[in-house]
């Protein structure tokens, strides 16, 4: 009899002991931060403009506005460009998850001796990079493009992140950013 | 080598003959005549542990005259020489500090029981000293049947039966270690130092430590104090070449036996800078780690507090060439053969790097009832810290950041009646999460509630155990879904049974049985892992449908003394309904960070069928040769495929030298252990970015010993002495650079 008393009493204790966890919920816990606040690129944009006539700008762009996993990429533009013609390109990383478009490029800039944007293509065009960091090493938000025949082919873009690291070659560091657009040469 | 085997075989035979004798006793304090718990005993080549009541058996001894070396904590090693021509109990009396007292041995014959029906294994405190160990990866290096799923040299998480993470409980004494265990990069935060002892318990005979624990359990034990009063101060260092680094270790014991009050504080240092390949520099893999403990136990009359305040705060460095970001990355690194970024030997560690901490302090009440048996109540409450820092916002916030609090509750009766034993308590548990920065899992609360009650009849040949839990547990969790919070609940509970025993089939062989049933409700992370895991080039997705998956384990154990032959073989059949995994879908999805693999938890029902072997040969009064296999195949038997991460087959052995005394030098041994770790050829290849890696050969050695009649005990040896290049299966540094290079090692330890 004493005993059950006794086995009574701490299954009491425990219930107590369980009641008194599930009474208080932290606020923190019930207040979760909002990812959506979080700093993403999530749009790639280049805009070409012929050097032969400044009035001929285009802009091509890659949109994955709820960034890596979820909803695939919402934009992907074929980028087309006329044969034997001399372009400057200007980059741009924009973060366009929420309504307010962040443009990241600055950072990029400010951190230039941490980044590279590294091109390659095999549609037999040439891109020279003609922007420098402090150390005089590229860094790729601008470049000259020259393109040859007419061809079909991919243009990559790949942003780098090579902190301590950097020294002109693409193949050190973090891949931050990589988009393989179709190159149409007409 | 093999021509060597052949010779030692060849002997051994020879030596069969010899009349073998079982030797049975008890250790129990000068003073009191209480039984002295988990004692060590020496006695020829064979090390071991008294149980809890001080009882001990050693069964394979030929007839002859021995020195019986019996050592408690806080006691001189006491030698007793005994000559052994029969079955003998014998009663050994430990004066503890106070040298006056002579020993006094008993023979006798007295039945000796075993405690429960599980196979245990225990590191000693004693050993966790003499191995300096800062890891539980450290101090349970030699146990047969315990892996380790590795990142690196620092990361590592046991591996028993062939599982990890939440299939494994780490326990401290009675109440589980709460950590951020959803990675196979998140190591569980223990200090071994401060453990008393470490016991390994395989299979899943384990009900009292939660439903869950299906590969088995690694019970973290409290100090034990003498029934004397002394104070005693341990210092224990250990310096290694590679990684370059060293450790420092203080422990300061007291006992005052008049008011009943043992208290021990045990400080821990550890720094070491970037490690080495055989023929490269694995950079940014630094260490630095903080840990100790305040343990308090108080006695009087039939009541017994203890109060233990454990502290852990660790800096570790990740590799350097492992940070990838996308596909192209990772098959860079694939494709070349030494790491794409090695810089010179530093101690400073760099992003990307972790900083972990873990506080707990716990209150334990033991009463010794008169009609309930013993009670023990105990309240815990952990605090961990998880901040992980990647390359970007260097010197600012970190990337992920994990705050986890766990309060538990446990209470446990345990009554002895002549031959029965009847266990059973309840456990309760809250947990909440909170985390900032980048979203990893959701913040949630979570409630535990398990039940349990265990049965066991003791006899001298065989013992029986049956037992029942139920767990129920309930999750809260919040997240943002298209900015708003949404509240989503889990709930699942469920049954888990064992029935276990042994018995003794003569005075050879021993057998031990168990089947049991458990399940184990889903992780948060299976649940909601949702986008890029960062630095493993793989999109995760969790599934919120995903049900609790439930084991059908069967474990045995065959254990055979003859002579100076000891074999332990330990099969197991574990069949899973619903074993939840992450399995690579093959769907590959474009980012702008470029195209990812796509890898989706999923339910299935899986076989792992598997055994731990250990043969131990004495061949001499001196040497000593010993092999341990481990074996394990796994397979998803739905789909009929092999699963991804499961430890290679492996074969060690060791050749020991001992002897009591030369040149001053008091227990020596030099041992060689050479290991054999074979490729893993069951996996799918298109699981897996990269083939898995070669087998490989290692070569260790060590020597130690005491000096003379000082407390002073050293140690050196070396890792793998060849120097030999190799990658391991379960570590993922593999994709990215070999594993360790050869490494020389001193530990001193003085006690005052």
């Amino acid at each position: 009899m004493k005993q059950s008393k006794t086995n009574i009493s701490i299954l009491a204790f425990l219930a107590l002991g369980v009641i008194t966890f599930s009474s208080c919920k932290d606020d923190e816990v019930v207040n979760p931060p909002n990812p959506n606040e979080e700093e993403l690129i999530t749009t790639v944009e280049l805009v070409f403009t012929n050097a032969a006539d400044s009035s001929d700008v285009s802009t091509f762009k890659f949109a994955d506005p709820d960034g890596e996993g979820g909803n695939a990429p919402t934009q992907q533009d074929t980028i087309r460009l006329a044969q034997a013609s001399n372009y400057t390109l200007a980059v741009r990383f924009l973060d366009e998850s929420s309504s307010d478009v962040e443009d990241i490029t600055e950072e990029v800039k400010e951190e230039a001796e941490e980044h590279l944007i590294c091109y390659t293509n095999d549609a037999s065009t040439t891109v020279i990079i003609s922007d420098k960091d402090v150390n005089g090493l590229n860094i790729g938000l601008s470049a000259d493009v020259e393109t040859s025949v007419a061809v079909n082919g991919t243009f990559t873009i790949a942003l780098k992140h090579q902190p301590d690291v950097k020294d002109g070659s693409c193949d050190l560091g973090e891949t931050d950013v990589e988009v393989a657009f179709a190159l149409e040469v007409e | 080598m093999r021509t060597v085997f052949a010779v030692l075989l060849l002997y051994g035979i020879g030596t069969f003959s010899y009349a073998q004798v079982t030797l049975r006793g008890q250790v129990l304090d000068s003073a009191t005549s209480q039984p002295l718990g988990l004692s060590f005993l020496k006695i020829a080549n064979q090390d071991l542990v008294s149980d809890t009541k001080g009882n001990f058996e050693i069964t394979d001894i030929p007839v002859g005259d021995y020195t019986l070396h019996v050592s408690h904590v806080g006691c001189k090693i006491k030698r007793v020489h005994i000559d052994i021509q029969k079955d003998s109990f014998i009663i050994v009396y430990l004066p503890h500090h106070d040298h006056t007292f002579e020993e006094v041995v008993a023979y006798g014959h007295q039945g000796n029981r075993e405690p429960n029906a599980r196979r245990i294994q225990i590191v000693s405190g004693k050993k966790l000293e003499q191995l300096a160990a800062v890891s539980l990866s450290d101090a349970l290096q030699n146990t047969n049947g315990v892996r380790f799923l590795k990142t690196g040299t620092t990361i590592a998480k046991p591996i028993i039966n062939g599982m990890h993470s939440n299939r494994i409980s780490v326990i401290n004494e009675d109440s589980k270690q709460e950590g951020q265990q959803w990675g196979s990069e998140h190591a569980p935060e223990i200090d071994p130092l401060s453990a008393g002892s470490i016991e390994v318990i395989k299979g899943s005979s384990t009900l009292r430590y939660g439903g869950d624990a299906m590969g088995g359990v690694i019970r973290v034990l409290p100090a034990i104090f003498d029934d004397s009063s002394y104070t005693k101060i341990s210092l224990l260092t250990k310096g290694e070449t590679n990684p370059n680094g060293g450790q420092l270790g203080v422990k300061i014991e007291n006992n005052t036996q008049k008011i009943g009050l043992g208290q021990r504080l045990v400080v821990n240092l550890k720094r070491n800078g970037d490690a080495t390949a055989a023929s490269y520099a694995l950079s940014n893999t630094g260490f630095s780690q903080l840990s100790g403990s305040y343990y308090a136990h108080y006695r009087h009359g039939k009541n017994e507090l203890a109060l233990t305040a454990t502290a852990f705060v660790q800096e570790l460095g990740i590799l350097a060439a492992s940070h990838i970001g996308n596909l192209t990355d990772l098959n860079r690194a694939l494709a070349s053969d030494t790491p794409l970024i090695t810089r010179p030997f530093t101690y400073t560690i760099k992003q990307p790097s972790q900083l972990i901490q873990h506080y707990s302090g716990k209150l334990k009440w033991h009463y010794n009832s008169d009609h309930l048996g013993p009670v023990t109540l105990s309240y815990t409450i952990q605090k961990n810290l998880r901040q992980e820092f990647d390359n970007h916002n260097r010197n600012k916030d970190a990337a992920l950041d994990l705050n986890l609090t766990t309060q538990q509750l446990n209470v446990l009766t345990d009554k002895h009646i002549n031959q029965w034993r009847l266990q059973y308590g309840a456990q309760g548990e809250q947990q909440q999460n909170i985390f900032q920065g980048r979203y990893f899992i959701p913040n949630y609360q979570r409630h535990k509630t398990g039940i349990f009650s265990i049965l066991t009849i003791e006899q001298d040949h065989y013992l029986l155990e049956g037992g029942v839990r139920y767990d129920w547990q309930n999750t809260n969790t919040f997240r943002f879904v298209k900015d708003l919070v949404i509240n989503e609940v889990f709930t699942f509970d469920g049954i888990s049974a064992n029935l276990s025993g042994w018995r003794r089939i003569n005075e050879d062989l021993k057998l031990h049985l168990s089947v049991a049933t458990r399940f184990r409700s889903p992780d948060i992370n299976e649940l909601f892992s949702n986008g890029l895991h960062h630095g493993s080039a793989a999109l995760e997705f969790g599934d919120l449908s995903l049900k609790q998956e439930r084991s059908y384990s069967l474990n045995a154990a065959f254990n055979y003394n003859h002579n100076r032959l000891q074999v332990q073989v330990e099969p197991y059949l574990h069949y899973f309904q619903n074993y939840i995994y992450l399995q690579p879908s093959g769907e590959i999805q474009l980012s702008i960070r470029g195209a990812f693999p796509v890898f989706r938890y999923i339910q299935t029902n899986a076989r792992y069928i598997g055994t731990d072997i250990d043969i131990s040969y004495r061949i001499t009064s001196n040497f000593t040769a010993e092999t341990q296999a481990a074996l394990l195949y796994v397979k998803d038997v739905v789909s009929d495929k092999y699963i991804f991460g499961i430890p290679a087959q492996r074969v060690s052995g060791q050749l020991k030298y001992t002897f009591a005394e030369a040149l001053s030098l008091r227990d020596g041994y030099l041992w060689i252990g050479p290991s054999y770790t074979a490729r893993q050829n069951r996996v799918e290849l298109d699981q897996d970015f990269v083939k898995p890696p070669d087998a490989y050969f290692l070569l260790d050695a060590e020597f130690g010993a005491q000096y003379s009649d000082t407390p002073l005990h050293f140690s050196v040896g070396v890792n793998n002495a060849l120097n030999n290049s190799y990658r391991d299966y379960t570590n993922r540094y593999r994709y990215f650079a070999n594993d360790l290079g050869i490494n020389f090692y001193i530990t001193i330890n003085y006690t005052f």
